[in-house]
């Protein structure tokens, strides 16, 4: 083993078994170079590992310059195997290279593969992207071949659990040649794979052929059986031949452990990265023995309950350690494994509780550790332009929060708000709107405050595009594309008008009209209308064309005016309410428009409503309230129908619901507006006492919602027509002379004025 | 077979255990009969290397068990926490008998539990003729465990009151309990321990204060994961029981299945598939009740019926287990049995047989 020519690690791409085997493998086997499975693109990077300001997690980023999708990330940690491998080799100055197929060919195979597709049909880029994926986990047939529930866990057992010497990787060769095979026949393995092997195999040979002695080899356990066989030069040389190729460039780009772990999506994610790292550093100090590992662990994991709140005693932790010991003795498990560590600590410290286990698994087990890279590196492109606009719109990035107000009259007030908005489609959120105080439309206020996480959101969004405003558009025509509902649509349109986004709008407005007339639900086009109206009617400061809103608009009013009648049949209270709400938005959106068609089709809407015995009374009432406002209702038809909803026969629900439509937040339509006013009163006026008696509950339902101010100025208005009335039956003469000579009105002016100067009321 | 209604598991399972101890080669804690990993194996079941098999006592995830058992050579006393039917008992049952070879060491808890039963009493004829001594000292089953080295049980320590409860302390931190009145003690032998057990569903409970919680490792056992799992749990009670009163064996697969299948779904207040939503009776509805509606619809079907199990038998114990509450839960069952019960395929009968008893 230690002699031949060649020598195999299979590892999996980040455990700390893994890299403790490789780094002391190597050291072992003395090799002259090292073969790494990587883009060759990357090539150049690897004199950096040495640097101190590259600590990782740390990830290489391949990028097209000219296509946004075509990127690839490959993800390093203290814990990779092949970050041992790289820093093994540049301490002792041996050569080391990435040998995986060049990412210049697989992309521009996916590139071809993508525009052989029709347009706007979206690939599963994900695969592409994912050079590190296992596919699906081989390790399993082996795990459950010796018992154990998954793959990973089997190879914690096996791999990183154990103090391996170099004969593990000829183990693991072995063990995967027969697993291999078995998948091998049910199953062809990709096109993509193939030409991967086949390039790995040709750069063996050729460092084979370049005079190296001992070829030490680190690579995805998955791929040593098929770089082992022996296949005919002819056979690879003609898979590989007349490859495409694109233009790439490559970087070092800073990682997060969240970024590393199976949630985040990576394929060849862990479980655990926190733990990983714990356990490679405690690996680092040989001193310390098995104990150590699990106190510090224990210990820490304590530390950070308490921090959340949670009392945790340091006797707990004697005890805990004592009980993993136990634990890892009835399982036979020559170490604790991490599954022994957390059952403890939530039957211990957590007193059986699951629930303080989240906490942790965000804290210790994933881990929140963001890794550096120096600052002299070439930065993505989208970072590159974000330092630009940055500095050309004079903008500083600052950890401590900061309003700033802008001038949307001034170009550098728009500029600024442009970028904020385009930041924040990205999800970036550098700047959050805040409420301005004057009520003009002309300023912004914002708040910033920058992150280090922002660095990393902006590395990601680098597949958007390489200008914030292209990578905002396609990010934003991506989210569009995949919405299919009419609100949130509308919520992107609001923000891609805000970001200025001019070629994203006309398609926000296809997709916003087609998802419109294909789902005809009446409730989502009525909460979508007044944002559009709003769009419409206030988005001028901005100086964007929006001729095409109109036209959107038409339809909406028309589809709402038709279906709105049918849709409001037979729903719930829920439904109602929600209906009821809308109906107001609705109507103030229209009026606003102020379109005399618009108007007619939507009170003809409203006619027919009010008209139908199965509506809701909440609807129906709403529906009197509008029409009486705009004043295309009789007061006459009106009190017909106020005294009909409430007339004895019909169910006290009904009728409550009736009253809450009609007067509902309208407290202060009541005090201002005679024609609602009339209608009740006239009709509360005329009921007999009882009658009265048990109409009350119902009215007073919807009169607590009214404010203390509303309701003093409504029983004012109550006593003026009160004595109006009480001063009637005394003399007819009376009422005909004195009470028209006497002014109550005007009396009440002058009351109020001198009020007014008294400084009593305001 | 022998007259007593109810044996102690020990006795109950002498051949498994001693089996055990036959192949059992492990390290044995001071005092205990069995290794920790044969204790396991007793309480999960399973083959030996003779080719003995052991019946599973706990049907469950094999890893609670081993915090429990691993909990037992430490330090801490056991909290065996959940919902009334989770087999807290059962499992402290089996776990005394399997260490120490004795599970009738035993305090019950109650609001009346009083400190003499956990420490010591006096018997008064003793104490007046001679004088406060030893001899006059009525053991609790704590003290005798303490002496023996042995594992002692508490039933529903919530139940005890909580001044009570901290007795505990002193027993379970320092290991020795005092005797101020002849100014003396009692010390733990090695292999002295406690299992206690409560649950968390009952209301007016006395919750542990911290000092005392944290003497214990908690662990909590969940309901029965899956339907198979809680079928195979009734099935193999059912069987037990019937045997231990002589009813003679009928095959009721298919209707533990059905009794399980209603259980499950008005516990969780939607059907198996998650299709529709049910809601959810006032009762607990654990697998130890179903057991017993299994149980006493099969003595329906032996001593009045044909010998087979027909859902008439089940019904009425059925509706029983069900309907706590007279108003509430009889419409929460009928409207149980129309919306799903009827819609089922084959399940007809039990359908009609439920309607005519409610």
């Amino acid at each position: 083993m230690k002699d031949a020519t060649i020598f195999f690690m299979g590892v999996r791409h980040h455990g700390p078994g893994s890299a403790a085997s490789v780094k002391n493998a190597l050291m072992e086997y003395q090799p002259d170079i090292v073969l790494i499975e990587g883009a060759p693109e990357a090539q150049e990077l690897i004199s950096h590992v040495l640097d101190n300001e590259l600590v990782p997690p740390v990830a290489q980023l391949v990028y097209a310059d000219d296509d946004y999708r075509d990127s690839a990330f490959y993800p390093f940690t203290v814990f990779s195997p092949e970050w041992q491998a790289l820093t093994f080799a540049q301490s002792k100055g041996i050569t080391a290279k990435f040998f995986d197929l060049p990412l210049t060919h697989s992309m521009a195979l996916a590139r071809e593969k993508r525009e052989q597709l029709e347009p706007g049909e979206i690939s599963e880029m994900s695969d592409e992207l994912d050079t590190l994926d296992m596919r699906q986990d081989p390790l399993d047939s082996l795990a459950s071949a010796a018992g154990f529930s998954d793959g990973e866990r089997w190879w914690e057992y096996v791999v990183e659990q154990q103090e391996n010497s170099i004969e593990v990787f000829s183990a693991i060769a072995d063990a995967m040649g027969a697993v291999r095979e078995s998948i091998e026949d049910t199953q062809s393995i990709s096109y993509r794979e193939q030409l991967r092997e086949a390039w790995m195999r040709k750069q063996i040979r050729v460092a084979k052929k370049d005079g190296y002695e001992k070829i030490a080899v680190v690579c995805g356990a998955w791929h040593v059986p098929a770089l082992i066989r022996s296949i005919k030069v002819k056979d690879d040389n003609a898979l590989l031949k007349s490859l495409p190729k694109i233009k790439l460039k490559s970087t070092w780009i800073p990682w997060s452990y969240g970024r590393i772990s199976y949630r985040s999506g990576y394929g060849a994610g862990v479980n655990s990265p926190g733990w990983y790292h714990h356990l490679w550093e405690k690996s680092l100090s040989k001193t310390s023995g098995q104990d150590d590992l699990v106190v510090s662990w224990l210990t820490l994991a304590a530390r950070t309950l308490r921090d959340q709140g949670y009392d945790v005693a340091p006797a707990s932790v004697i005890d805990g350690v004592r009980l993993v010991n136990s634990l890892a003795s009835i399982r036979n498990s020559p170490k604790p494994s991490l599954d022994d560590m957390s059952e403890t600590i939530q039957t211990l410290f957590c007193f059986g509780d699951q629930m303080p286990m989240a906490l942790l698994r965000d804290k210790m087990l994933i881990n929140d550790r963001l890794g550096t890279v120096p600052s002299s590196l070439p930065k993505s492109p989208l970072q590159q332009d974000f330092a630009n606009k940055t500095k050309k719109f004079l903008l500083k990035l600052e950890a401590v929060k900061k309003q700033l107000e802008l001038d949307l009259r001034k170009p550098i007030g728009l500029n600024r708000s442009t970028l904020f908005y385009q930041l924040q489609i990205l999800g970036i959120k550098w700047a959050e709107s805040a409420r301005a105080r004057s009520k003009g439309t002309f300023k912004e206020v914002w708040t910033l405050q920058w992150e280090p996480e922002f660095e990393l959101e902006l590395i990601e969004k680098s597949v958007w595009g390489n200008t914030i405003e292209s990578a905002a558009g396609r990010f934003a025509l991506d989210s569009i594309n995949k919405t299919s509902d009419l609100d949130s649509i509308c919520k992107w349109l609001d923000k891609v008008l805000l970001a200025q986004m001019s070629e994203v709008i006309p398609k926000a407005i296809e997709v916003l009209n087609s998802l419109a007339s294909v789902s005809a639900q009446v409730e989502e086009l009525m909460s979508a209308l007044p944002r559009l109206v709003k769009i419409l009617r206030y988005g001028d400061v901005r100086n964007t064309d929006n001729s095409s809103i109109q036209h959107v608009i038409d339809g909406f009013i028309v589809r709402i005016c038709t279906g709105f009648p049918n849709h409001c049949r037979s729903v719930d209270d829920d439904a109602a309410k929600a209906i009821s709400d809308l109906m107001i938005e609705v109507n103030e959106s229209i009026s606003l428009l102020d379109h005399a068609e618009y108007l007619d089709n939507w009170f003809v809407a409203l006619n027919k409503v009010r008209c139908s015995d199965s509506v809701h009374g909440l609807i129906a009432g709403r529906s009197y309230r509008i029409m009486l406002n705009a004043d295309r209702i009789d007061a006459d038809v009106a009190s017909a129908a106020f005294s009909y909803a409430l007339s004895t026969a019909e169910e006290p629900q009904h009728a409550a619901d009736w009253i809450e439509g009609l007067l509902l937040g309208a407290g202060i339509n009541l005090v201002h507006d005679d024609r609602i006013w009339s209608v009740m009163n006239t009709y509360l006026c005329g009921l007999k006492e009882d009658r009265f008696t048990n109409f009350l509950p119902l009215i007073r339902r919807t009169f607590s919602s009214f404010s203390e101010g509303e309701k003093n100025n409504l029983l004012n208005k109550a006593k003026v027509g009160i004595e109006l009335d009480s001063l009637s039956p005394l003399d007819n003469d009376l009422e005909k002379n004195d009470i028209f000579k006497f002014d109550h009105n005007l009396a009440k002016q002058s009351i109020d004025l001198t009020q007014m100067m008294l400084g009593i009321k305001v | 077979m022998s007259e007593i209604l109810r044996q102690h598991v020990e006795q109950q399972f002498a051949e498994e255990l001693e089996a055990l101890k036959s192949v059992d080669k492990k390290r044995k804690p001071t005092n205990w009969q069995l290794s920790p990993w044969a204790v396991c194996e007793y309480l999960m079941g399973g083959k030996l290397e003779n080719g003995y098999e052991i019946s599973p006592k706990y049907i469950g995830n094999r890893r609670l068990m081993e915090i429990a058992v691993a909990t037992m050579t430490t330090d801490r006393a056991l909290l065996l926490y959940g919902v009334p039917g989770t087999a807290k008992s059962w499992v402290s049952e089996h776990l005394a008998a399997a260490i120490s070879g004795d599970s009738t060491k035993v305090i019950q808890g109650t609001a009346g539990t009083s400190e003499e039963s956990i420490r010591y009493g006096w018997n008064y004829a003793q104490l007046l003729a001679k004088g406060p001594s030893r001899d006059a000292i009525v053991q609790s089953p704590m003290m005798v465990s303490m002496e023996t080295g042995s594992i002692c049980r508490i039933e529903e320590l919530t139940r005890v009151p909580s001044d009570v409860q901290d007795t505990l302390i002193t027993i379970l931190s320092e290991k020795h309990l005092p005797i101020p009145e002849l100014n003396s003690e009692v010390q733990a032998t090695r292999g002295f321990n406690v299992i206690a057990t409560a649950n968390n569903r009952d209301r007016g409970v006395n919750e542990l204060s911290s000092a005392l919680k944290r003497r214990f490792n908690t662990v909590i056992l969940p309901p029965p994961a899956t339907l198979e799992e809680e079928v195979s749990i009734v099935q193999k009670r059912v069987d037990d029981l019937g045997h231990a009163l002589e009813l003679p064996k009928v095959d009721a697969i298919a209707e533990i299945n059905r009794v399980v299948t209603i259980f499950r779904e008005l516990r969780e207040g939607k059907t198996l598939d998650g299709k529709e939503k049910v809601k959810q009776p006032s009762g607990t509805l654990s697998t130890a009740e179903a057991i017993s509606v299994m149980n006493s619809s099969l003595s329906l079907a032996v001593h009045f019926g044909d010998g087979s199990l027909t859902p008439f038998d089940m019904a009425s114990s059925l509706i029983g287990a069900v309907v706590k509450d007279p108003v509430q839960d009889a419409a929460i069952w009928r409207e149980y049995l129309e919306t799903v019960v009827k819609e089922r395929d084959g399940w007809k009968d039990i359908y009609r047989a439920c309607r005519e008893m409610s």
